[in-house]
């Protein structure tokens, strides 16, 4: 067996049919479902959850993002928020007995004009008084760091300087999905595959439960984490979101020798690359324009992405394109994620996880399973309510969910 | 015989091979073992090709001196150094049919497309037409020995046949193993494969060192051999089909057809390229991965170079074997053949960068040049604060052909400015102009610029230049949405703009030619010649200090920057740029769009709510203020100044004495002011009480109103 | 060479008026009209023209474009075109060319003027050689 397959903890599949009712229903078992369901059990001893998936766990954004966990946004709330979730994964590992393959790699945010410069100096000031540990640094440091960028930018993007984010880092995405689900499978939650929740029970304005095409189960709370698909969900239980859905596309090449350290990113051409563990240049960039529920790729992108790279990276030119995908993410109006109590008994949210929302599947996890727990939300995610679009306290942070 | 370096080794091949026969012709395996499909299936003869690693050697003609390396034993080959990377062309091609696969499906397909009148295009990998992918459009991207090909198509067949499907047993990894369609190939070529046995689904092992020396059959037998040739029957070749599930294209012959899947693999690699065995996959399925995509997922088998290609049906076996129902084949996706970043990136240009007609004359006053919303802008001219200086006690120019202009005029022009605008419209007075924000539906602040009232049906717009970029769409939209009659005509780029600005401007203008009685006075517009040139004058002021923007066509901007220059020398004039101009309108306490707001900056935020007719019936964003006026809001922007040196743009705010985490917002605009002597700062307090004093950069600020310079506004009025 | 020199500040005139007045217009002889969209009229080498249809029409200057002649449209739309180029002349075409907004002019005479805004006009420059 090689070392990967060698690794892997089981999967202790429950062996019933879904129960009547359970205490908690999580609808969706991408990553924060997962973790969510996870923590209940293994923190608040909240066993009777059941998390159903309407295909197999991962199969949405959890299992085709790009991997990045860093903590360098641009307001304080975030950075805390986000800084708590990468700790979390730095522990992960120690934590469940999982390898997540998490690898420390640094972040580099490249900045090509003056302003671009200021908003990665602006970010590494607010990283640092929130907790963050992210620097600005010039143009010998970022060579030495990441000695295949050609810092003139092809003559047109020269690089002015960059954020260094010290622990931006990756892990592989379905091993953190598993590592969640055997946590909760062990801690006896269930998780279904293949049964999609195709509406709510509800009993007056509160929801009560579930729908499935095998039956009704009934919940003490419903919470729906379905990425890309909430507008639909949260629709049934009426409830309005200020959440458009986008397509957002990546690709990776063939597999290389390991020799490109860290990830990079660039304020000015908006794009991100990073080498996996396994080798593969992995790269991407901004979200579709067009609000769209369609996984296809396009060629645009590729081109758009490949002149981006080889631009600031020659070598790129000569590697292979292996792979292209698409996952569709809902993207909030303030670029930061919802979670919490919904203004409806009994259905509660995780959601506007957008394209970046892998780095907060702990971290969002562990915070939501505490809100359901006691009923209060902890200072880390009460900024991030729903109720704070009403209330015109958005958590407004474009330059930093960019570029993932 | 011409000759290609194999390894180091130089090795001579025939007219006409592929680098992958000319090494089975040298008696090697083009990589480094594995069952050989000479049809670009699998991934098993991929090397390094001129530097290029990956590179499939089957699908790969021979030619005098390439240079092929294998990629080095049980680890990934190098991405190879920073070479400078060969231009590669593009075309743009159009077709009204194209027929994918020359083969017997794909000629009958053509043939009939043709009897019907079409024309038709066909590509084959086999003539050098390798289909990366099928994407909407539809768009075939082709990877072509001259380039890359973007082929646009009405109609599109997929006739890509049928894969051979590789065997799975102990050993199958060694070299001397072929399909009976490569060893047919290789045959045809003249290769001599030894002594061939032929075999099908009896085959359980192959043995060997690093070549095929013996196969043992079901029933025990062994043979021993060269070559292993495994006729295992094929899969459609359909990889393009099911990668584009919403493009139009007929699928046909063998690549349409459904095929039974192999017998249940018992042992040796399953996924050639990770080298995932049957035991990994015994290994996941025992983990609860049980189904076809977490076996994928778990054991990564199938994505590799060949996508899938090789493994698909041994995997669809296996889970078929093991759960008892035959899976659907995985969700294909591009590219179906690789294509380097360098063949991707062909023909696309990332930005258009403008630049504005007095470009050349920067480059020769020596101005720092910097791209700032898609325009080329000098930052400085060497020395910023002597810019400042020449605004503040003489005269400069400044290049503000960027921004946004607009003429709208119609019967209903007044009523669309009414609505798309926060504030009063109707009564600036012709000749007159008034600075404006623009707000979204959500009441927050957009973009700000001014009105001038050119007559009573007609006015000029001017936006920032950020914001001109969709200043057009935005005023189109709306006014097309209310089924109002307005003309609307952008510009931006056809107009050329010099503010002319210190307390010297005036006299600078009547050196000029402009008469003391012609200039406008402050919020005043009038059409001018300037040093000859017909210009509208626009008496406004961001700086501070008397200003006179000099809209004009831009054919004449030259002349008209350098007869400025020349007439204002006597009085110091000196261009100046964007940092000494935010320098000067920080002290005047002018907001920068997008710097000093944010998101959802609404105008009470930033204390503009003058700026905010809520009497009027209707105008974008009224709804929302009127509802988030009864909220609480704790966010503003204030003016702050402090000691010693302007702290950096960002820098955090802090109460005075709190922790080194207790942030309260952040500074967005700082400014060593030349002429207070201390530094002048705008920043957010998010946090009431709002406090008078605050800490930034571990020293003191205070609050003070803003502007810091000039708070009457005389100076402007001079 | 697939496009002659640019010229810059070819010299016109922008209307833009109601799609009527703009079809019923009284355009000078000889003049070179370019209808960029219904009320939209960019003419070339021309006096002050009047649009009587329209009290409202926005008639100006049009100083903003540079102009080439295209030596070899089926090269130019091969290379750097990725939309289909009208069939009939004498037609408008717009869109990206290498990257850059401009416009095509089909003429009746099978010769083909390249259009671009003065401030673009270096990069599509850089980008046709
Ligand atoms: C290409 C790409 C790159 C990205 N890169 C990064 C990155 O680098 N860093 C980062 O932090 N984030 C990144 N993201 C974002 C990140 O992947 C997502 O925010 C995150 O995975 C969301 O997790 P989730 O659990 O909310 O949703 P998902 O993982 O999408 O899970 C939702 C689940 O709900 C299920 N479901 C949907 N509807 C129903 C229903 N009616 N009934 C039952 N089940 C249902 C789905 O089957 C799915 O399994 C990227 C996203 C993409 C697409």
């Amino acid at each position: 067996m090689n070392e990967f397959v060698e690794t892997l903890l089981d999967l202790p599949w429950q062996t019933c049919e879904p129960k009547p009712a359970y205490d908690v229903v999580i609808i969706g078992g991408g990553g924060h479902g997962l973790s969510t369901a996870y923590y209940l059990a293994a923190r608040h001893g909240i066993t009777n959850v059941c998390v159903l998936d309407a295909n197999y766990i991962g199969s949405g954004n959890s299992g085709r993002n790009t991997t990045i966990i860093r903590s360098n946004y641009g307001i304080p709330e975030s950075v805390r928020f986000y800084q708590h979730s990468l700790e979390l994964y730095q522990g992960l590992e120690a934590e469940t007995g999982s390898w997540i393959m998490h690898s420390t790699k640094g972040q580099i945010w490249l900045a090509h004009s003056v302003t671009a410069a200021r908003t990665e100096r602006t970010r590494a000031l607010m990283n640092q008084a929130c907790g963050a540990h992210t620097d600005y640094i010039l143009p010998d440091e970022i060579k030495a760091r990441c000695p295949q960028i050609d810092l003139s930018g092809g003559g047109r993007y020269p690089v002015h300087g960059a954020s260094y984010h010290h622990e931006g880092a990756t892990a592989r995405h379905d091993r953190v999905v598993w590592t969640y689900a055997q946590g909760a499978l062990r801690n006896g939650v269930h998780i279904f595959q293949h049964t999609p929740v195709i509406g709510l029970v509800k009993d007056g304005d509160r929801v009560t439960g579930v729908h499935t095409p095998n039956g009704t189960i009934s919940a003490g709370i419903v919470l729906s984490a379905v990425g890309g698909h909430v507008s639909t969900v949260a629709g049934w239980a009426g409830v309005r979101l200020p959440i458009r859905t986008h397509a957002l596309q990546a690709f990776v090449t063939n597999a290389y020798a390991q020799e490109f350290a860290p990830i990079v990113s660039s304020n000015d051409l908006v794009f991100y690359v990073s080498q996996t563990p396994r080798g593969q240049m992995l790269i991407g960039a901004e979200y579709d324009r067009q609000a769209s529920y369609r996984t296809a790729t396009s060629y645009a992108y590729l081109q758009a992405c490949s002149a981006k790279a080889t631009i600031m990276f020659p070598f790129l030119s000569k590697l292979r394109i292996l792979r292209s995908w698409a996952g569709v993410c809902d993207v909030s109006t303030d670029f930061s994620p919802i979670i919490g109590h919904t203004g409806v008994d009994g259905f509660m949210l995780s959601t506007g996880w957008g394209t970046w929302g892998f780095k907060a599947i702990p971290a969002a996890g562990e915070q939501l399973a505490a809100l359901i727990a006691t009923g209060t939300p902890s200072p880390l995610i009460a900024p991030f309510g729903l109720d704070r679009f009403a209330n015109e306290l958005a958590m407004a942070d474009p330059s930093s969910a960019g570029t993932r | 015989m011409s000759r290609v370096v194999y390894d180091g080794t130089p090795i001579e091949y025939d007219e006409g091979d592929t680098l992958a026969i000319a090494a089975v012709r040298n008696g090697q395996h083009p990589a480094r073992g594995g069952t050989l499909c000479l049809a670009g299936d699998c991934g098993n003869c991929v090397a390094i090709v001129d530097g290029t690693p990956w590179v499939r050697t089957c699908q790969t003609p021979a030619r005098p001196g390439s240079v092929v390396r294998r990629h080095p034993s049980g680890a990934h080959p190098s991405p190879g150094g920073p070479e400078q990377h060969t231009a590669v062309a593009v075309r743009h091609r159009r077709a009204h049919h194209v027929v994918i696969g020359n083969g017997e499906s794909g000629a009958a397909a053509a043939a009939a497309a043709r009897a019907q009148g079409d024309t038709v295009l066909m590509l084959d990998a086999a003539d050098g037409n390798e289909v990366v992918g099928v994407f909407d459009g539809p768009t075939i991207i082709v990877r072509t020995p001259s380039g890359i090909d973007q082929l646009h198509a009405h109609h599109i067949t997929l006739a890509t046949g049928a894969a051979e499907i590789h065997p799975v047993c102990p050993g199958n990894m060694l070299a001397g193993i072929y399909t009976p369609r490569a060893a047919a190939a290789a045959q045809a070529a003249g290769v001599d494969l030894g002594r061939i046995a032929v075999v099908g689904r009896n085959l359980v092992a192959i043995h060997g060192e690093v070549g095929v020396s013996a196969i043992e059959l079901a029933d025990g037998t062994v043979i021993e051999c060269d070559t292993v040739v495994a006729d295992l029957g094929s899969a459609p070749r359909d990889l393009l089909a099911r990668m584009a599930p919403m493009v139009p294209v007929s699928v046909v012959g063998p690549a349409a057809a459904a095929h039974a899947l192999p017998p249940c693999p018992q042992e040796g690699v399953v996924c050639p390229c990770g080298k995932i065995t049957v035991e990994d996959l015994d290994g996941v399925w025992s983990k609860g991965f049980n189904e076809l995509e977490l076996v994928k997922r778990a054991s990564l088998t199938g994505v590799g170079t060949c996508q899938g290609g090789v493994c698909m049906p041994h995997l669809r076996a296996f889970v078929a074997e093991r759960s008892g129902s035959e899976p659907q084949p995985f969700t294909a996706r591009p590219a179906a053949r690789q294509l380097t970043l360098g063949e991707a990136a062909a023909g696309y240009h990332i930005d258009t960068f403008r630049r504005t007609p007095l470009h050349a004359e920067h480059v020769a006053l020596g101005a720092t040049l910097d791209k700032f919303g898609g325009w080329y802008r000098p930052w400085h001219y060497g020395d910023p604060v002597a810019e400042y200086w020449a605004v503040r006690e003489a005269v400069s120019l400044g290049d503000v052909s960027t921004l946004g202009k607009m003429i709208v005029s119609g019967p209903d022009v007044v009523e669309a400015l009414e609505r798309l605008y926060p504030n009063h419209v109707h009564d600036i007075k012709v000749g007159r102009a008034r600075y404006v924000i623009n707000l979204t539906e959500r009441g927050h602040i957009l973009d700000d610029g001014m009105i001038l009232r050119d007559a009573d049906d007609r006015f000029t717009l001017t936006f920032t230049s950020g914001g001109a970029s969709t200043a057009e769409m935005w005023v189109r939209d709306w006014v097309e949405t209310w089924g109002l009659k307005v003309h609307v005509l952008d510009r931006t780029v056809s107009h050329g703009a010099i503010n002319v600005t210190g307390p010297l401007a005036g006299e600078l203008l009547r050196r000029a030619g402009v008469a003391d009685e012609e200039r406008p006075k402050f919020l005043q517009h009038r059409r001018l010649a300037v040093a000859g040139v017909p210009c509208h004058v626009m008496r406004l002021s961001f700086t501070g200090e008397a200003s006179f923007e000099l809209h004009h066509q831009i054919d004449r901007s030259v002349e008209l920057w350098q007869a400025l220059m020349h007439l204002g020398q006597p009085l110091g004039v000196r261009p100046h740029g964007l940092q000494a101009l935010f320098g000067l309108r920080c002290e005047k306490g002018h907001i920068l769009v997008g710097q000093d707001t944010e998101l959802d900056t609404s105008p009470r935020r930033v204390n503009m709510d003058w700026a905010v007719k809520l009497d009027k019936p209707a105008f974008i964003g009224r709804e929302a203020l009127v509802r988030t006026a009864r909220l609480p809001d704790e966010r503003r922007l204030f003016g702050f100044t402090m000691e010693g040196p302007a702290p950096l743009e960002g820098s955090v705010i802090r109460p005075v004495g709190g922790a080194a985490d207790d942030v309260i917002g952040h500074v967005t605009s700082s400014w060593n002011s030349p002429l207070f002597g201390h530094a002048v700062l705008m920043g957010w307090q998010k946090r009431a009480p709002h406090a008078d004093v605050v800490e930034i950069d571990g020293r003191e600020a205070h609050v003070s109103p803003v502007p810091f310079y000039d708070p009457e506004g005389a100076r402007a009025r001079l | 060479m697939l496009v002659s020199d640019f010229f810059d500040h070819l010299s016109g005139w922008r209307i833009i008026a109601s799609p009527a007045a703009l079809d019923a217009a009284p355009w000078p002889q000889g003049s070179q009209v370019v209808r960029i969209s219904p009320d939209d009229v960019f003419l070339i080498g021309s006096e002050e023209p009047s649009v009587p249809g329209d009290p409202w029409a926005i008639v100006t200057p049009e100083l903003g474009f540079s102009i080439a002649t295209v030596h070899d449209l089926g090269a130019l739309a091969e290379q750097h075109i990725e939309w289909a180029l009208p069939t009939t002349r004498p037609s408008l075409a717009q869109g990206q060319i290498a990257g850059v907004p401009a416009k095509l002019v089909l003429l009746a005479d099978g010769s083909t003027q390249l259009l671009v805004a003065c401030a673009a006009r270096h990069e599509l420059q850089e980008r046709l050689v």
